[in-house]
C-alpha cells in the first residue's frame, strides 16, 4: 500500500517502467505517463494526495499506528465480492462510510456512471483480471 | 482505494488526444464556449445585500441568449453572480448548492456565508485555474449580510461593494462613487441598478436587461428579474402569418366525412364490480 501510494503522488511526466507493462490485457505498447489533459492529473491524484496528506498529518501527530489500522481497515473494507461490469456495480458501503463519501455528491457519482455504460464486457475476461490482477515476473 | 475509484464514473478525457489531432492536421477550431461577458456586482446595505447582474450571453462575437439568468441559488439566503464560461458558473455554484443543502440536513443549522465560500474556493483552487468561473458571492445568515467575490484561480476577496466581470470597471466608478454606509433598500437597489446599467451601455460583453437580488436578514429573498428591460425591440412582425382562404388549392373538401359523425359526452364515472 506504501509504495502505491508514494507511486501516485511522484507521478512525473518522464516515461519510466513502474510496473512490468501487460500489452496483451492493457494493449498498450509503449511507456507513456502523460495524461490528456491536466485536468485528468487533478481528478487522478487530487483525492489520493489530500487523503495521504491526512494519514501524514496522523501519523505525526498521534503516532504512526493509526494511519496503519486505518488502511488496514480501508483494505478490508475496499474488498469486493461482485464483478465490476456493466449491469452489476460493486458495493463499497463500508468504505464510503469509514471516508464520509456517503455524505456528499460528486461528479463521480452522476458522470458516466460504469453501471450504466454501453461497453460490451466479456464476463470470464473480468473474473480473470479481478483474480489475477497483476503481471508477475 | 483505487478499486473503489475505479468502480465510480467522472469525467473521461478520451477526447482530448482526438482533438489535438484534428487540430494539427486538419486545423480544425474548437467551438467557442458560452461565455458570460458580463457586469455583476454586489453590495452590502443595512438589512443585508443586494446583488445585481446583467443578461448577455456571449459566443465569441456572437450574442447567443439576450435573456440568461446569471444569479443563482446556492441556498435560501445565499445567492451567487456569475462571470466567465457559463457551464463553470452553473455547475459550480449547483454543485457547492447540493453540498450547502447536504450541510444543513447534517448539521440542522442555517448554513453560512463563509461555509460556501470556503468550498468555492477549495474547489477552484483544485482546478488550478481551468474552471473559468469569476463570482460575487452574497447572503445573509446569522452573522448579517457578507459580499465575496471569487476569482478562477482560487483567491477570494471580502468588500463592502464588489463587481466582477468585462464591466466591472465601468460599474465599480459607479459604486465607487455612490457608495455609503448604511444604505437603505431603495437606494442600495438604485445604486446597484445604475452600476449594472454603465456596464450594459460601455461594456461590449454585457447587455440586455437588468437583473436584481435583494436578500433581506428578515424578510423573504426577492427576486427582481428583469427589473428594467433596456432593450426591447421596437420593431416587431405582427403576430402570426395570416393567409387567406383559398391561398392554397384543395386537393378535397373532406367536410362532409366528418359532418356524418355524432360526437357524445360520457359519464367518466367507472364502474366498480
Amino acid at each position: 500500500v506504501g509504495t502505491a501510494a508514494a507511486m501516485a503522488t511522484d507521478r512525473k511526466s518522464i516515461p519510466i517502467l513502474r510496473e512490468p507493462l501487460d500489452t496483451l490485457r492493457t494493449k498498450k505498447t509503449s511507456v507513456d505517463n502523460s495524461a490528456s489533459h491536466p485536468v485528468q492529473l487533478i481528478q487522478e491524484e487530487h483525492n489520493v494526495n489530500i487523503a495521504e496528506g491526512k494519514m501524514r498529518m496522523l501519523a505525526k501527530i498521534h503516532g504512526v499506528h493509526v494511519p496503519m489500522r486505518m488502511k488496514m481497515d480501508q483494505t478490508i473494507l475496499s474488498q469486493h465480492k461482485r464483478l465490476h461490469v456493466p449491469g452489476m456495480k460493486p458495493s463499497f458501503v463500508g468504505l464510503e462510510t469509514m471516508l464520509g463519501m456517503d455524505e456528499t455528491i460528486e461528479f463521480e457519482d452522476y458522470l458516466n456512471d460504469p453501471e450504466f455504460s454501453e461497453k460490451q464486457v466479456d464476463i470470464h475476461t473480468e473474473m480473470e483480471k479481478s483474480m489475477f490482477p497483476k503481471l508477475r515476473k | 482505494m483505487e478499486v473503489y475509484q475505479k468502480s465510480r464514473g467522472g469525467f473521461d478525457f478520451g477526447l482530448c488526444d482526438r482533438n489535438v489531432k484534428l487540430a494539427q492536421e486538419q486545423g480544425a477550431k474548437l467551438p467557442k464556449t458560452k461565455k458570460t461577458g458580463t457586469t455583476i456586482c454586489g453590495i452590502v446595505y443595512k438589512n443585508g445585500v443586494v446583488l445585481g447582474a446583467d443578461t448577455r450571453a456571449t459566443e465569441g462575437p456572437i450574442v447567443c441568449d439576450k435573456n440568461c439568468e446569471k444569479i443563482h441559488k446556492i441556498s435560501e439566503k445565499i445567492w451567487c453572480c456569475g462571470a466567465g464560461t457559463s457551464a463553470d458558473t452553473e455547475n459550480v455554484t449547483g454543485l457547492i448548492g447540493s453540498q450547502m443543502e447536504l450541510h444543513r440536513l447534517a448539521t440542522g443549522k442555517e448554513p453560512r456565508v463563509i461555509t460556501a465560500l470556503t468550498r468555492l474556493k477549495q474547489r477552484l483552487f483544485q482546478y488550478q485555474g481551468y474552471v473559468s468561473a469569476a463570482l460575487v458571492l452574497g447572503g445573509v445568515d446569522s452573522e448579517g449580510g457578507h459580499i465575496y467575490t471569487v476569482w478562477p484561480h482560487g483567491s477570494t476577496d471580502r468588500l463592502p461593494y464588489a463587481t466582477m466581470g468585462s464591466g466591472s470597471l465601468a460599474a465599480m466608478a459607479i459604486f465607487e462613487a455612490g457608495y455609503k454606509d448604511d444604505l437603505d433598500e431603495k437606494e442600495a437597489i438604485d445604486l446597484v441598478d445604475q452600476a449594472i446599467q454603465a456596464g450594459i451601455w460601455n461594456d461590449l460583453g454585457s447587455g440586455g436587461n437588468v437583473d436584481i437580488m435583494v436578500l433581506d436578514k428578515k424578510a423573504a429573498p426577492k427576486m427582481l428579474r428583469n427589473y428594467k428591460k433596456l432593450n426591447e425591440r421596437t420593431f416587431h412582425a405582427p403576430g402570426l402569418y395570416k393567409f387567406p382562404k383559398g391561398t392554397t388549392a384543395l386537393a378535397e373538401e373532406a367536410k362532409k366525412r366528418f359532418a356524418s359523425m355524432t360526437v357524445e359526452a360520457v359519464d367518466s364515472k367507472m364502474e366498480t364490480e
